[in-house]
C-alpha cells in the first residue's frame, strides 16, 4: 500500500521538500508570497509546451518540434503586430500556425507510418529554416504596438495574467484528455495501438489530433513569450524543449504511476522552476543548476522504475 | 527412468510459500520429481502456476519453505544458478529476437564460440545441427525468427533451452498456439527429452494432453495443491474438479463434445457469404464459405494455414485483393476477439472500466463530456454478468489474470452488440471455468441471432460449439463439415490433404502419426 502511494505521491512529496528547502535556506527571498507569483510567471512558458509534449505522449509518439513551433509562433505573433494586425488575433493565427504544422506532422506520421521521433524532429528543422527566413535571423521588436505586450505584463488582483493563462490552458487540456471521448482515445491509442484500433478506434484520426493540439499550444506560448518580452528572437521557443520533456517525464511519476498526465507534469514544470528559481536566489551558478536538475529528473524515473519492480 | 531406491528426487519442494503484496501466491506447496519424470501442473488462472515457475527458475525468491535438489537444499539467487543447475524454461511469452535467425537465437546469452577472437559461426551451427540430429529436429537455423511459424517459433525456443542437456525443463503452456498436429510433434521431442534423463515441469490448460503425456500431475487451487495423481489415475472430469474444488455434478464435463451427428439447429439467414476471398498480403487466398444467423461456425487449419488472417480480412483490418463478400442488409457490425488479448485485446494500462467501454464512448457522453456514472455502471454490470474477478472496475486491465482479461475483452465487445462476432482461440490459456462461461456467452449470442466464427487449435472445442466447420490449408477453404460428416478423423483428413486421405482406415491419430 505504501509503495503504491508512493509511486503516485512521491514526486508531489519531492516537490515539497524541495520548496521546504529552499524556504529553510532562503527565509525571506525564496519563501514569500511575490516570489512564488514570480515562479508561477516564470514557468508559465515551460508548463504549456510541456503539456503540448505531454499531449503527444499520452497518444504513444514524441513531438520534438515543440521547441521549434514556440519560436515560430512567437515570431509570427511579434510580425503580424508589427504590420497592424489586431493583438488578440497575432494570438490566434500564430496558434493555427502551430495547429497547420501539427496536423502536417500528424498526417504525414500516421498516413506513411513514420517514426514521430525523426518526423518531428525534421519537421522542427524546418520550421527552425523558415523562421530564420521570416526573421532575417534578427530579433523582431522595431515597431511592436504598445497593445502586444500588454498581455505578457498584467496581473489581475496581482496575479499575473500569464499564470491565469497558463492554468487556464491546463485545465482545459486535462478535461479533454480525461473527460472526453477524444482524449480517452488518445490515451487508449497510446496504451496499446494495436487494441485500440481492433476496437474500432480510428488510431490515425487520434494521433493527428494529438499533434495538431500540440502544435497550437506550443506556437502559442511562442506568442505568449514574444509578448511577455516585447520582442521575438528566431530562437526564442527552442530552450524550452529540453525542460518540457524533462517536466513531462518527471510528471508521469506523479498520480498515474507511468502515464503522462498534465497535471503530473504540471508538478514537474514546478519542480524545474522552483529550483532554478530557488538555486539563483542562494546564487549557485548555472551551469550547476542544469547539472542538479538533470540529476533530479534521472532520480524520479529511478525511483519510479524500483516501484513498479518491486511489485512485480 | 526410475531412480535407485532411496535415492533423493531431482527436485522437491517443502511447504513452499510466496507472498505477492498482501496475497499468497503460494501456500505450503509440496512437490517433487524425479529424473526423467513428466510431470503436469494444471490449475485455474491464478491458480499460483506462474509463480511457481518464476520460483523454480530462480526469477523471485519464495517467502518461505525449502526447495531441494538431488536432496540439497537450495536458495537461487537469480535466474543464473538456477540455470547453472541445470533448470531450463520456455515461458508462454516467445522470448526470441525476432530479427535474429534461429541460430543467433539459440546462442542468446551465452558464450560464443570463438576463434581467433571472432565468432564462429560454423562452430555454433555444426553444435546446434548435432543436437537438432539427437532430438530428431530439422529447424530452419538461417531464417529470421520473425519469418518462422509459430510452431517453428516454440520448437526453436524448446531447442534453445535444452542446447546445454539440462536436468529439468519447465514449459509454461507451450501448446497454446499450436494445433494438434503440431502439438504431437512437441510431445515427441519432450518423451525423448525424457528419455534422455531430463525431467519435465509441464503447464497446460489442455487436460487431453496432460492426460496423455505425464507420469503425474499436481492440481493447484489457490496457492495450494488440490490433488496430485500418478499416470493413469485421474480422468478429466476429475481433474476440473480439484482444479475448481467444486465436486463434479454428474453432468457432462466441458470437454466433453455434443454427440457427433447430431443435425444442426436450422440456419437463419445468411449473415455473410464470401466467395474465392483473398487478402491483399496472400496469406488469405482463396476461401468461400457462408456464415447464417444464429450459427456458430468453426474454423480450424494448421499452423499457418490463414485461419486469424481470415478472421482480420473478415474485420476489415487487413486488405482484400480478390473475391467477394456478401453481407446481409443491413450490415452486421463486427467485432473480432484477437488470439492475443494482451497484445491485441487489452489497454492494458487503462482501468477495467475504460477497457468495457472502449469501443462505445458515444453510448457514455453527454454533451461532449463522458460520464463516470455511466461507465461505472456499465463495467459493474459486465463484472457481475461475466463474473470478472478484480479489486473494483478502476483495477488496471494489466494487473487482471488472463482469464478475466479475455472476459473483459469480450465485455467490451458485448457492449457493441454486434452482429457478428470473429473469435480467434477465445479461450486459449484460459482455465475450463472461464472456458464453459465463453462458450455460453457465444452460445447465447448465436441464439439471438448473431453470427459467429470460432478459430480454435483445439478440434475437440470446435466439435463441442460449433455446427459446421470450415477447414483452413494454406489459405484455402478445403472443407466444410456438417452434421454426421464433421467427425475430428474428417478435419483431420482435410487438414493434411489427399496424403493423409490415401493412407486411409487408420483413425485421427493415425492421420498424426503419418503426417508427421
Amino acid at each position: 500500500m505504501f509503495t503504491r502511494w508512493l509511486r503516485r505521491y512521491g514526486t508531489l512529496v519531492a516537490a515539497a521538500l524541495i520548496i521546504a528547502g529552499f524556504s529553510a535556506l532562503s527565509p525571506t527571498a525564496f519563501f514569500s508570497v511575490e516570489n512564488a507569483l514570480n515562479i508561477s510567471r516564470q514557468i508559465a512558458f515551460l508548463v504549456i509546451v510541456a503539456t503540448a509534449a505531454t499531449v503527444v505522449m499520452a497518444a504513444g509518439e514524441f513531438d520534438l518540434s515543440v521547441g521549434a513551433l514556440a519560436s515560430l509562433g512567437g515570431v509570427v505573433a511579434a510580425q503580424l503586430a508589427v504590420r497592424g494586425v489586431p493583438v488578440a488575433l497575432c494570438f490566434a493565427l500564430a496558434g493555427l500556425a502551430g495547429l497547420g504544422t501539427g496536423l502536417v506532422s500528424g498526417l504525414l506520421i500516421t498516413s506513411f507510418r513514420l517514426l514521430s521521433f525523426i518526423t518531428t524532429l525534421a519537421v522542427g528543422t524546418v520550421l527552425g529554416g523558415l523562421t530564420f527566413w521570416l526573421t532575417g535571423g534578427s530579433t523582431v521588436f522595431e515597431n511592436i504596438p504598445p497593445a502586444f505586450p500588454a498581455l505578457g505584463r498584467a496581473t489581475l488582483l496581482g496575479i499575473p495574467a500569464l499564470s491565469l493563462v497558463t492554468l487556464a490552458v491546463i485545465v482545459a487540456v486535462w478535461f479533454l484528455l480525461t473527460h472526453t471521448p477524444p482524449g480517452r482515445r488518445i490515451y487508449a491509442v497510446g496504451g496499446n495501438e494495436s487494441a485500440a484500433r481492433i476496437a474500432g478506434i480510428n488510431t490515425g484520426r487520434s494521433k493527428t489530433l494529438a499533434f495538431a493540439l500540440s502544435g497550437l499550444l506550443a506556437a502559442f506560448t511562442g506568442a505568449l513569450l514574444a509578448s511577455r518580452l516585447g520582442s521575438a528572437q528566431p530562437t526564442g521557443g527552442n530552450g524550452l524543449f529540453l525542460p518540457a520533456y524533462a517536466a513531462a517525464f518527471l510528471g508521469m511519476t506523479a498520480f498515474k504511476d507511468g502515464i503522462p498526465n498534465v497535471f503530473g507534469t504540471l508538478v514537474g514544470a514546478v519542480i524545474i522552476g522552483v529550483l532554478a528559481n530557488g538555486l539563483t536566489i542562494l546564487q549557485v551558478p548555472t551551469y550547476l543548476q542544469d547539472v542538479i536538475t538533470g540529476l533530479i529528473v534521472i532520480l524520479a524515473v529511478t525511483v519510479q522504475r524500483l516501484g513498479t519492480g518491486a511489485r512485480q | 527412468m526410475t531412480p535407485p531406491d532411496g535415492a533423493p528426487p531431482l527436485l522437491m519442494l517443502r511447504s513452499l510459500s510466496k507472498s505477492l503484496g498482501d496475497q499468497a501466491a503460494l501456500q505450503s506447496v509440496d512437490l517433487s520429481l524425479r529424473a526423467g519424470e513428466i510431470h503436469a501442473l494444471v490449475g485455474e488462472n491464478g491458480a499460483g502456476k506462474s509463480t511457481l515457475i518464476k520460483v523454480l527458475t530462480g526469477v523471485t525468491a519464495p517467502s518461505g519453505g525449502e526447495l531441494r535438489w538431488n536432496g540439497q537444499p537450495v536458495r537461487f539467487a537469480g535466474p543464473a544458478q538456477a540455470q547453472a543447475l541445470g533448470i531450463r524454461a520456455v515461458h508462454q511469452e516467445r522470448q526470441l529476437v525476432a530479427g535474429f535467425s534461429a541460430l543467433e537465437n539459440l546462442y542468446l546469452g551465452r558464450p560464443y564460440p570463438q576463434r581467433a577472437g571472432r565468432i564462429d559461426w560454423r562452430a555454433m551451427r555444426a553444435a546446434a545441427q548435432r543436437r537438432q540430429a539427437e532430438l530428431g529436429l530439422d529447424l530452419p537455423l538461417s531464417v529470421l525468427v520473425q519469418d518462422l511459424t509459430p510452431t517453428q517459433r516454440t520448437l526453436t525456443e524448446l531447442l534453445r533451452a535444452v542446447m546445454r542437456p539440462g536436468r529439468l525443463l519447465i514449459l509454461d503452456e507451450p501448446t497454446a498456439s499450436l494445433t494438434d498436429h503440431d502439438a504431437q510433434l512437441l510431445f515427441a521431442l519432450i518423451r525423448r527429452l525424457s528419455a534422455e534423463g531430463c525431467a519435465a515441469l509441464y503447464v497446460s490448460h489442455r487436460l487431453d494432453e496432460v492426460l496423455d503425456l505425464a507420469d503425474r500431475v499436481t492440481v493447484l487451487r489457490g496457492g495450494q495443491v488440490a490433488a496430485a495423481f500418478g499416470r493413469r489415475e485421474a480422468s478429466a472430469e476429475q481433474l476440473v474438479s480439484a482444479m475448481s474444488g467444486v465436486a463434479p455434478e454428474g453432468g457432462p464435463l466441458a470437454d466433453q463434445p455434443t454427440p457427433i451427428g447430431q443435425p444442426p439447429r436450422p440456419p437463419g439467414a445468411a449473415l455473410l457469404s464470401a466467395h474465392h476471398l483473398a487478402s491483399r498480403d496472400g496469406r488469405v487466398q482463396d476461401v468461400s464459405f457462408t456464415l447464417h444467423s444464429g450459427e456458430i461456425l468453426g474454423v480450424y487449419g494448421l499452423a499457418g494455414a490463414g485461419r486469424s488472417e481470415l478472421l482480420e480480412t473478415l474485420a476489415g483490418l487487413r486488405k482484400s485483393s480478390a473475391g467477394t463478400l456478401q453481407w446481409a442488409a443491413p450490415r452486421p457490425s463486427a467485432v473480432l476477439i484477437p488470439e492475443d488479448r494482451r497484445a491485441h485485446g487489452l489497454v492494458g494500462q487503462m482501468s477495467l472500466r475504460e477497457n468495457v467501454t472502449l469501443a462505445t464512448l458515444a453510448q457514455h457522453t453527454r454533451r461532449g463530456v463522458l460520464s463516470r456514472a455511466s461507465e461505472h455502471q456499465a463495467s459493474q454490470q459486465a463484472v457481475e454478468h461475466l463474473h470478472i474477478r478484480a479489486a473494483s472496475v478502476e483495477q488496471r486491465a494489466s494487473e487482471l489474470s488472463g482469464g478475466n482479461q479475455q472476459k473483459v475483452v469480450l465485455a467490451r465487445a458485448l457492449a457493441q452488440q454486434p452482429g457478428l462476432w470473429l473469435c480467434d482461440e477465445p479461450t486459449q490459456a484460459v482455465d475450463v471455468l472461464t472456458r464453459r462461461a465463453i462458450h455460453a456467452l457465444l452460445r447465447d449470442q448465436a441464439a439471438r441471432g448473431a453470427g459467429v466464427m470460432l478459430v480454435s487449435s483445439d478440434l475437440g472445442e470446435l466439435l463441442e460449439v460449433a455446427q459446421r466447420v470450415l477447414v483452413l490449408s494454406a489459405g484455402r477453404s478445403v472443407a466444410l463439415l456438417e452434421g454426421a460428416a464433421l467427425t475430428q478423423d474428417a478435419v483431420l483428413r482435410a487438414c493434411y490433404g489427399p496424403a493423409v486421405a490415401e493412407s486411409g482406415g487408420s483413425g485421427g491419430s493415425g492421420a498424426v502419426a503419418n503426417a508427421s
